[in-house]
């Protein structure tokens, strides 16, 4: 009497199936790209940050040079107080620098501070200066990776 | 069908998405106080050198080619273009399209009287 009724119920198995299917794709598609969009810009957000972190330390590190560490000072008496002339480098006071410690206080793998521009370091800044007797005028590199 | 249509322009615009993505451009360290030490630090260097102390008694070329000589070195070792307001005697070796970087205002004592001069920094 009815022959085709158990391929219809198959079929109708079958078609469900394939409706399931059609609609997990997306689903799965939408977590996918989710999950990898949010990774992406997590990358990005890090990377800025830490690029911006090392640019601030670099930017700290030339100031207090340029500013304290390598600068002329001229020492004071019973009469007057010492001074030091900021961006203006005194040679011996620049090659004293402990640029070793320098790089493991701030947290830096390898530190250097140069008036030529080193080829290996990642990150650099430099500062303008005199430098000397002469006041010639240098710029100041400051590098860190 | 229409299913079929739906996943497969969702299937096309992850991957249209997911291509360009990675083309954004990163976001740009913020260096602004870099800057403004940049600026300070020129005007430091011209002082050093005593560029500004010629305009205390005479307002002559001598004492502008001192410090539009230095203008000029400092702009061949940075590429970055002085400007004052006060006079022409900044950068004239700049390649010309620069946009500002920052800029000082500090008092020079021309002609026995302070006067304020703003040194602008263009790259």
């Amino acid at each position: 009497m009815f022959p085709c009724f158990p391929n219809h119920h198959k079929l109708h198995k079958a078609q469900m199936a394939l409706d399931a299917i059609i609609t997990i794709i997306p689903i799965v598609l939408i977590l996918v790209f989710t999950l990898n969009t949010a990774a992406f810009l997590n990358y990005k957000s890090t990377d800025y940050m830490e690029r911006q972190q090392i640019f601030n330390k670099l930017v700290s590190i030339a100031d207090s040079v340029v500013k304290q560490k390598a600068v002329v000072v001229e020492t004071g008496n019973l009469l007057t107080e010492s001074s030091s002339y900021p961006n203006w480098i005194d040679e011996s006071r620049f090659n004293s620098i402990d640029r070793f410690l320098l790089a493991n206080q701030t947290g830096f793998k390898s530190l250097s501070v140069t008036f030529d521009k080193p080829g290996q370091n990642k990150y650099c800044i430099y500062r303008l200066v005199v430098v000397g007797t002469g006041k010639e005028i240098h710029k100041l590199y400051v590098c860190g990776d | 069908m229409q299913s079929m249509e739906s996943v497969l322009s969702l299937f096309f615009l992850v991957f249209l998405i997911s291509f360009f993505l990675p083309l954004l451009p990163s976001a740009r360290v913020d260096d602004s106080l870099w800057k403004i030490q940049i600026a300070n630090d020129i005007w430091r260097v011209l002082y050093l050198r005593g560029d500004f102390n010629y305009f205390q008694d005479v307002w002559n070329d001598p004492s502008k080619i001192r410090l539009h000589a230095d203008c000029n070195d400092i702009t061949s070792k940075t590429g970055i273009c002085i400007e004052f307001d006060a006079t022409d005697a900044g950068s004239s070796n700049c390649i010309g399209n620069e946009r500002e970087l920052s800029s000082v205002e500090r008092i020079v004592i021309v002609k026995n009287a302070p006067s304020t001069w703003v040194l602008t920094v263009k790259i």
